[in-house]
């Protein structure tokens, strides 16, 4: 009897394997779940803490624009360095000469343009900075130079624009509009670009650049993989507005 | 029974059962795990998100109680805390608005690396410790009873100096940048020439409980600056007549140092006998003099009406007609007169009731007064301006104390068969002519003393004008 007991017959080893491959499989198949599900939330924090971030950091430098301002310094002393006195916003053309009606004729600022002026050490620099945000296709560009007197704003901090956030879709194409609006119904009212900076006026409400009180960012960005349930496109929309602080020189 | 062979295939099934087990479950744990550390980090990202917002308002509104209490018509208004026009801060004066939460120390002078709340940025700015300073501190007004005030730790208001901006104002060729005189404000630009209003540097430090911290920048003076320098400051002619007594000697229950009674730019200077004293400490006493008009009186209208009552809103008297618009008021009331006492001279000695300022504009030509005999004088407090010609006609009397801001001329009338009088007490600021040869034959008596003090305290209730604003790195 003991003889007997001491092996296995196939048909206890078959049943033990397979219900032993049965088992292993569906744990690996959750591993594999999870960890393909772990990679894409991860993928999609990470746009969503870049856009957050690139927000932030849009609002900083738009809170601190115009500084130091034209009243800074002596009417003498503007005038002999206006190198050193910063407007809140270049503009493009004309600059500095005459500012351009922002939708009519300014290239800058506009809905996916945007060039700030600031100092951004004030207590180790006299510079002031250009701070360009400026959409290309889907990729948002940051650029800094310093601002010198004479030059183009825009010539100068094409030059240094470097990649700040990719897979923005506020003026993708029309094919992958039409895509985001079947997840987002909402995502572009009137199936058209959602720009990135819109602007609110001090009175008068002259739309030029030297009046811009407010910027309302708008930034929608998407993640680079799919729902893998649902297959759907993840986007997020992130939005801020900030009031300048500096009155209307 | 068992036997031992049977009692080790039962050790070794059990063993491999456990070992699945085990298995599983360190699946289950890594997902598990997994999927909470990315719900972590998301709330993570969020809660700094939310607590550097959180921090930036808090500060802000640090700076924002600062600038309005520099005001004198806030109703906590520093006061003495901070000395305003016509006092200056000294550069090396610090003082600070401190805002503790309940039970915690908040001493930003204590700059041991383990106090949260040092203030080293100062070093920054002025180049030595803000220990080396004459600090005084007060606490907020912000915490409302039974809710915690916003976050912030403490606001700190200096004397703007070019070194301690870093701005080389008047581009002398800094650096060096001058750390010793304090700059100043005076409607349009900031200056080294103390021409205006002092320029006060606000700092404010918001620190949360989660650690969050923002560190806020203004630069502000008062919205008007309006130095008096004489009772008339005329861009245009002062014809005098003979029947005015004008004095820049300030009425005795103001403090401010005494001026010329006239200062004018007209070509023809001033004329007639009109009785005019004064002249500022150290001069010889010269009651008018030619001299540059230091006032842009439309930018200063423009920055004051934005809070003025309209020349003709109910209970002034005052009624506009035709086009262009002209108002009249024979016996106006613009605000509520303080109750005096004079001298034998015409000056105040005392203020037993201050009455109540209020600020006027007119928009177009006023009169005030008429000569029809009877009725009550016109009187008033506060600021008032014209944006156009003024006429004054004192047949039953004016009395007028504050600041008369005209851009156009001024002219003064009487029917000379009344024993009329008129005082007026402040300062009168136009950018024309002003013209009393028609009160040649009156048989009362007409007196302008200049007040500093009454223009002030009108002025220091207006707000503070942001200059500048930034956020300072941390």
């Amino acid at each position: 009897m003991q003889q007997k007991e001491k092996g296995f017959s196939l048909m206890e080893l078959m049943v033990a394997v397979m219900i032993f491959t049965i088992l292993m499989g569906a744990a690996f198949q959750l591993l594999q779940v999870s960890q393909q599900r772990y990679k894409m939330e991860a993928e999609f924090l990470n746009s969503f803490q870049t856009a957050r971030l690139a927000v932030d950091q849009m609002s900083r430098d738009i809170h601190s624009a115009g500084y130091p301002p034209p009243n800074s310094f002596t009417v003498a002393a503007g005038a002999a360095k206006p190198d050193r006195v910063a407007m809140p916003f270049a503009w493009a053309p004309n600059y500095p000469a005459t500012p351009c009606t922002v939708a009519a004729g300014c290239t800058t600022p506009g809905d996916f343009d945007l060039i700030v002026e600031t100092s951004l050490d004030p207590l180790n620099t006299t510079t002031v900075q250009w701070i360009r945000y400026k959409l290309v296709g889907t990729t948002l560009f940051r650029g800094v130079a310093t601002k010198t007197a004479g030059a183009d704003p825009v010539t100068t901090t094409d030059a240094v624009l470097y990649s700040y956030v990719e897979n923005v879709m506020n003026n993708t194409s029309v094919a992958q509009m039409n895509q985001l609006q079947t997840y987002y119904p909402s995502m572009f009212p009137g199936n058209t670009p959602v720009p990135i900076f819109s602007y609110t006026y001090d009175p008068p409400a002259t739309l030029q650049p030297p009046n811009i009180r407010e910027v309302n960012i708008t930034l929608i960005v998407l993640s680079p993989q799919r729902d893998l349930k649902t297959n759907q496109l993840r986007a997020v929309t992130l939005t801020g507005l900030i009031r300048t602080m500096l009155p209307t020189q | 029974m068992s036997t031992p062979a049977h009692k080790s295939r039962n050790a070794a099934q059990r063993g491999v059962a456990l070992l699945i087990a085990i298995f599983a479950l360190l699946l289950i744990s890594g997902v598990a795990i997994s999927l909470i550390v990315m719900a972590g980090t998301e709330s993570a990202v969020d809660g700094n998100y939310r607590g550097s917002t959180q921090a930036f308002y808090a500060a802000y509104s640090g700076l924002e109680e600062a600038r309005g209490r520099l005001s004198g018509g806030h109703p906590q208004a520093f006061g003495g805390f901070v000395a305003v026009m016509p006092n200056v801060l000294g550069v090396n004066q610090v003082r600070y608005v401190l805002n503790p939460s309940a039970g915690e120390v908040v001493d930003p002078t204590n700059l041991a690396a383990t106090n949260p709340y040092r203030d080293v940025e100062y070093q920054q700015e002025f180049g030595v410790p803000v220990t080396s300073a004459t600090v005084q501190t007060t606490t907020s007004n912000s915490t409302v009873a039974g809710l915690p005030g916003p976050a912030f730790k403490w606001v700190r208001i200096t004397a703007k100096t070019e070194s301690s901006s870093h701005t080389d104002i008047d581009n002398h060729g800094a650096p060096p940048y001058d750390t010793a005189t304090p700059i100043f404000f005076d409607g349009g630009n900031q200056n080294k020439i103390s021409s205006g209003a002092q320029v006060f540097s606000l700092t404010s430090l918001a620190v949360l409980p989660g650690g969050s911290q923002r560190m806020l920048h203004y630069d502000v003076a008062l919205a008007a600056p309006i130095p008096v320098d004489a009772a008339i400051h005329a861009l245009g002619d002062v014809m005098a007549g003979s029947a005015l007594n004008v004095t820049g000697f300030t009425d005795p229950v103001c403090s401010s140092p005494s001026t010329y009674a006239v200062i004018t730019m007209g070509a023809g200077g001033t004329s007639g006998s009109g009785n005019l004293t004064g002249g500022p400490p150290g001069s010889l006493t010269q009651g008018a003099v030619q001299g540059p008009f230091p006032y842009n009186v439309p930018a200063l209208i423009k920055t004051l009406k934005t809070t003025a009552t309209a020349i003709d809103a109910p209970g002034t008297g005052v009624t506009g007609s035709g086009s262009p618009i002209v108002y009249k008021g024979d016996h106006a009331t613009l605000g509520v007169p303080p109750t005096v006492t004079y001298d034998q001279n015409g000056a105040v000695t005392a203020i037993s009731a201050p009455g109540t300022p209020v600020i006027h504009y007119s928009p177009g030509d006023l009169t005030l007064g008429t000569s029809t005999i009877g009725g009550a004088p016109v009187s008033g407090q506060g600021i008032l301006m014209v944006k156009g010609n003024l006429t004054i006609d004192i047949t039953n009397g004016f009395n007028y104390f504050g600041l008369i801001l005209v851009d156009g001329n001024i002219t003064a009338a009487v029917n000379p068969s009344n024993a009329a009088s008129a005082n007026i007490h402040g300062s009168i600021i136009l950018t024309g002519s002003f013209d009393a040869n028609a009160l040649q034959n009156l048989s009362g008596s007409v007196f302008i003393t200049q007040n500093a003090c009454m223009v002030q305290n009108m002025l220091n209730k207006q707000g503070l004008r942001i200059l500048a604003f930034r956020e300072l790195a941390q």
